[in-house]
């Protein structure tokens, strides 16, 4: 029997053996010189070690056939490719070594001491040490199989066989962990030092975006089924982030809009660069990887990025700069500057369509003759919100973009311009239709005497109502905001925490400026044609001929009455705005000396008391009755 | 291209309080006495100097201001003092018999008409060099000969010849509180009351009653000097165009600052109030002042620089509007709150016949002039109350013409030569003034319609 010995050994290395197995099944064509008869419990014996043999070489074919160069092109299995599979057969190579190594120290024993007597009992008893890794291996990789994974997964899947307690070979399997974790360390590697994801089978949770524009930095994105359980969410995003970042920077260096793989590790984590990469090489070596230690690797990198971008913002002022511009001229803080640039504009109604070209040389006309910078002229740029190529646009739907030094695109996106551009647009058709109204109050100057003259006071009206509105929203939205945004900027020690402070400033301001309903908003231009119309009217001497000039006027003095009208629907909607105390305040300034509220609305409260009235005496209120009816209304008054 | 503005002094007042303010602007945009910028002053703080100077070939600034005098004591001493150098000679222009107008508005007038052409040379040349020019200021007296009566035949013909531009007036009115020894006071007053009512768009009212009051009661100051008054007066020019001078996201031109405070055409004089003043500050070590404080004290009386006494009249004077220019050290989300708190205390009485609200215009401050105060503030208020000044001037008027006083003086010019009936259509224009301001009280203003309404 122990002449076998060095055949099971062989078997047990993965190679097949027919002589053992005919004499386990105890095949008589099979004879032989030597033949062996075997009682039953050496034949179990033999059987045992067949079996594990043959556990062993289902891995050792993976092992071989994936080692074999043309099946790694093999697309059908494609959950049998790529760099974290290798890794793992890689990873099973290692664990398995003790197995191995048993088996030569047996043969080694064998040949060192022929007189020894091996017992087969004995060397089953070691081999079989080695069995539940091998199952354990098989089960993985029977999983693998099973749910096709790939990539990442298959990272996931050994991180949490590792990660569940009570299992003997947690050891021998975290070998296999450590060099699928080893891929994604070198693809994080690679990432964060210049932007590049190597990735040739796509299996990194993580994939860049090619878009049209360089200008667009949300280069990268998340492909969360490839994530392993111990990259949180929030981590992968920063993950993400950085490359962004790496990206801009890259971009921002060099103004070529070519591809750009430079390594600027150096330039962005400073003297913490080797430290960084060091604890992110180091993972692998970490005795007992958890998510815990990955998420701080991550964050060290996150801060020191943060860190560095936090600088760049406020380096040379420049988030001051970039706010001041905001503030300048997409908030209208040069309002020296727009009453010039808006005089140069025609007619800002919610219908005309403007050249975008004739805008932009507006602006630049304005800048010169206000000895602006010459480098204003490059900063802003002037599109349509519906369509980036389009050469005309109405008013309402104009977009100005802004040059942004690095790394404030983070902060000036695309879409936090487009809502600047919206606000824009809503206080410059103000800020022109006040213009106007002031232009009307010179013209009509001369005119002195015509005492009370009907349109004299529609004037002051419509003016008081466009002074009011624009008041607010520069005094008590913007510049309240623009106060607070200051203020707590003072205290922000992070970019992220700075980025937050500018968005709900910009949301802010929208919110009280009435951007987010439609309904005011849509009201409020409304308004603003009429007035545009009624300043048209006022400085064309023929205008009077017009058969809608008539119409115009009387539209107008409609909104100063009690009678139902665009005024009184728009300032009931906004009396009921209670999710921002701000709207109020509009009310509050209009309605200073209470003449506002009791000149458009009496009629509503009226007709709420005729309502209220109607339901507790139906009996005693008819149609007819309205003398009765006033009275009552004014007892109810008075009371 | 800013909006300039041109500036008139006419007569011994005008020249005197025109003087002070230049000084002020000079101050406040870092410029010295010969119109060089101060080294300190060069890198520009946002200001606009353009607004009220322009700059010479070799760079320095020059005042877009024309000095008018019919008697060279007042322009002698302003062109022998150190800034001499600051002003285009050009523009300086002295009646060449230098005799005066004897404090007679008549005289002041027939002397304007002689010499239109060579004034309006200077004004016509200083107009053009602007690129959009927006207005003229005017400052001056309405009780003596010069200014009185030449700043009338001026501002008469500035109105026709720049229809398109504003003018707005500083209009110093005499002080009741001392005996004048201009007998005709209230001839001069009146007929340039007139003007002002009809050519003017803004007139801003410096009473000289109230600047003394305030210098006296206010400051401690005895004997108030002109320097002293002046130096009040001052004060209030440079501010209230400070947000012309320093622009911002509002109140950018002179048209959106007045025009809002004009709610009925005629109605456009306004009194004006400066808090806190400069003796104040020794408040300044104890007191944290805010912006409320200073919307609040503006409302008080005591610092209005008109003297008006709402408190004792039995009409329901109020106000038609109310600009607040408040600069300094402001936390503008204090602004809304500070006026909702003075709404809510419902002391201050606005017209019921149309809407009305304090406006407040937050304004930079130079940074060249240090004060003692972290804010500060100027109201310009259209109040009806002002109309008691005006009936001041028609009751002296009355008095005097009743016992037909001093009218020979007046005869003596071809005006007054044939009849007094520009002073009737004076007097009944300053009537219809006071009428209107005591209608603008009522709730029926609107309906309201001047007796034998008087066409220009």
């Amino acid at each position: 029997m122990e002449c076998l010995i060095p055949d099971i050994l062989f078997t047990l290395l993965g190679h097949k053996s027919e002589v053992l197995q005919c004499i386990v099944d105890n095949d008589s064509n099979f004879t032989d010189d030597e033949y062996i008869i075997l009682n039953t419990e050496d034949r179990q014996l033999l059987k045992s070690f067949l079996q594990l043999a043959e556990e062993y070489q289902k891995l050792n074919t993976v092992i071989i056939t994936f080692n074999r160069l043309e099946s790694i092109y093999r697309e059908s299995e494609s959950n049998r490719q790529g760099l974290y599979f290798e890794a793992f057969v890689n990873g099973m190579l290692i664990a398995l070594k003790p197995y191995r190594n048993c088996i030569n120290d047996i043969e080694k024993d064998l040949s060192n001491n022929q007189e020894n007597k091996c017992l087969l009992a004995e060397t089953l008893r070691k081999v079989e040490q080695h069995k539940p890794l091998i199952i354990a291996i098989i089960n993985i990789l029977d999983q693998i199989e099973l749910s096709q994974l790939y990539g990442g997964q298959i990272l996931n899947l050994m991180h949490e066989v590792v990660s569940m307690k009570f299992m003997d070979d947690k050891v021998q399997l975290y070998l296999i962990f450590k060099q699928c974790l080893q891929v994604l360390i070198s693809q994080l590697n690679t990432f964060f030092s210049r932007g590049v994801i190597f990735d040739p089978h796509r299996e990194f949770f993580i994939e860049s975006q090619y878009s049209t524009s360089t200008k667009e930095f949300k280069q990268f994105s998340l492909l969360p089924s490839l994530m392993p359980s111990f990259v949180p969410l929030s981590t992968a995003s920063k993950i993400t982030r950085i490359g962004d970042v790496i990206k801009s920077l890259q971009h921002s260096n060099d103004q070529l809009p070519l591809i750009n793989y430079k390594d600027i590790s150096i330039q962005l984590y400073g003297h913490k660069r080797d430290e960084l990469f060091s604890s992110l090489l180091n993972l692998v070596n970490v005795p007992l990887f958890t998510k815990n230690e990955f998420v701080q690797v991550i964050d060290k990198f996150y801060d020191v990025v943060d860190e560095y971008m936090l600088k760049a913002s406020f380096n040379n002022d420049s988030f001051a700069y970039h706010m001041k511009l905001v503030r300048d001229f997409y908030l209208l803080g040069n309002g020296e500057f727009y009453k010039h640039f808006l005089n140069k504009m025609c007619s800002l109604s919610m219908k005309s369509e403007h050249s975008l070209r004739a805008v932009k040389v507006a602006f630049n006309n304005t800048a010169q003759d206000l000895k602006l910078h010459k480098s204003m002229n490059q900063v802003f740029g002037f599109s349509s919100l519906e369509d980036d190529e389009a050469d005309e646009t109405t008013w309402t739907k104009i977009k100005i973009t802004f040059e942004t030094t690095w790394p404030l695109q983070f902060i000036f996106t695309s879409s936090v311009q487009k809502n600047y551009s919206k606000l824009f647009a809503f206080l410059s058709r103000i800020k022109r239709v006040q213009t106007n109204l002031h232009e009307i109050w010179i013209e009509k100057k001369s005119k002195h005497f015509e005492v009370n003259g009907h349109n004299d006071q529609l004037k002051t009206k419509l003016s008081y109502l466009i002074d009011t509105l624009y008041s607010y929203l520069q005094l008590d939205v913007i510049e309240d905001e623009y106060f607070l945004l200051l203020e707590k900027l003072t205290n922000a020690n992070d970019f992220q925490t700075i980025k937050h402070i500018h968005d709900m400033f910009q949301t802010n301001i929208m919110r009280d400026s009435f951007l987010f309903m439609e309904e005011v908003y849509i009201a409020f231009n409304r308004i603003l044609d009429m007035c545009e119309n009624y300043c048209r009217y006022m400085t064309d001497i023929t205008a009077a001929l017009n058969p809608q000039y008539k119409q115009c006027f009387e539209e107008l003095n409609l909104l100063f009455t009690k009678k139902p009208n665009k005024l009184i629907s728009l300032i009931n909607i906004i009396q009921e705005i209670h999710v921002t105390p701000k709207p109020n305040q509009f009310i509050v300034r209009l309605n200073y000396n209470n003449w506002f509220l009791r000149t458009i609305s009496n009629t509503c409260k009226y007709i709420i008391i005729i309502n209220i009235l109607h339901f507790f005496l139906p009996g005693v209120i008819q149609n007819k009755n309205t003398k009765r009816l006033k009275t009552n209304y004014v007892n109810i008054r008075n009371y | 291209m800013p909006c300039e503005m041109i500036t008139v002094q006419l007569g011994q007042c005008g020249n005197q309080i025109g003087f002070e303010f230049w000084k002020k602007l000079c101050a406040e945009h870092g410029i010295n006495p010969e119109g060089v910028l101060e080294p300190f002053a060069t890198e520009g703080v946002g200001d606009r100097k353009d607004v009220f100077f322009y700059q010479a070939d070799d760079n320095h600034y020059v005042p877009r201001a024309v000095l008018l005098d019919l008697e060279p004591r007042v322009i002698h001493s302003i062109m022998s003092s150190n800034y001499s150098k600051l002003y285009n000679p050009e523009n300086v222009y002295l009646s060449k018999h230098g005799g005066g107008a004897g404090n007679n508005w008549a005289s002041g007038f027939s002397q304007g008409e002689r010499l239109q052409e060579e004034v309006f040379d200077i004004l016509d040349r200083e107009a053009e060099g602007g690129d959009s020019l927006q207005g003229f200021v005017l400052c001056h007296s309405i009780a003596g000969g010069t200014g009185s009566g030449m700043g009338s035949f001026i501002l008469e013909h500035l109105t026709d010849r720049y229809p398109k531009k504003i003018i707005e007036t500083y209009s110093v009115f005499p002080n009741q509180d001392e005996i004048s020894d201009v007998v005709v006071q209230p001839y001069n007053s009146l007929l340039t009351l007139k003007r002002l009512a009809q050519s003017a768009d803004c007139v801003v009212v410096l009473d000289n009653t109230a600047l003394n009051r305030i210098a006296t009661d206010r400051l401690h100051i005895e004997n108030p000097s002109f320097a002293q008054i002046n130096s009040l007066v001052s004060t209030i020019m440079s501010v209230s165009t400070a947000t012309l001078r320093y622009p911002s996201y509002m109140n950018n031109d002179l048209v959106g600052l007045i025009g809002p405070l004009i709610p009925s055409p005629r109605l456009h004089f306004l009194m004006t109030g400066y808090t806190p003043l400069t003796t104040d500050h020794e408040d300044a070590n104890i007191r944290k002042t805010t912006v409320f404080d200073v919307m609040r004290r503006l409302l008080q009386p005591k610092n209005m620089m008109v003297s008006t006494a709402q408190e004792r009249s039995t009409i329901p004077h109020c106000y038609l509007s109310i600009l607040n220019i408040i600069q300094g050290d402001v936390d503008p989300t204090q602004v809304y709150k500070s006026l909702q708190r003075i709404r809510e205390r419902k002391t201050v009485n606005f017209i019921n016949w149309g809407p009305s609200s304090i406006q407040v215009a937050l304004s930079k401050k130079s940074p060249y002039v240090p004060t003692a105060h972290r804010v500060s503030g100027l109201m310009l208020a259209n109040h009806t109350s002002i109309s008691q000044l005006f009936q001041r001037v028609l009751d002296q008027y009355d008095k005097l013409r009743h016992r037909e006083a001093f009218l020979d003086q007046f005869r003596k010019q071809n005006m007054f030569k044939d009849d007094l009936c520009e002073m009737d259509d004076s007097r009944a224009v300053v009537q219809n003034l006071v009428d209107e301001y005591l209608e603008a009280t009522k709730d029926t203003y609107l309906q309201w319609q001047p007796k034998n309404a008087v066409n220009n």
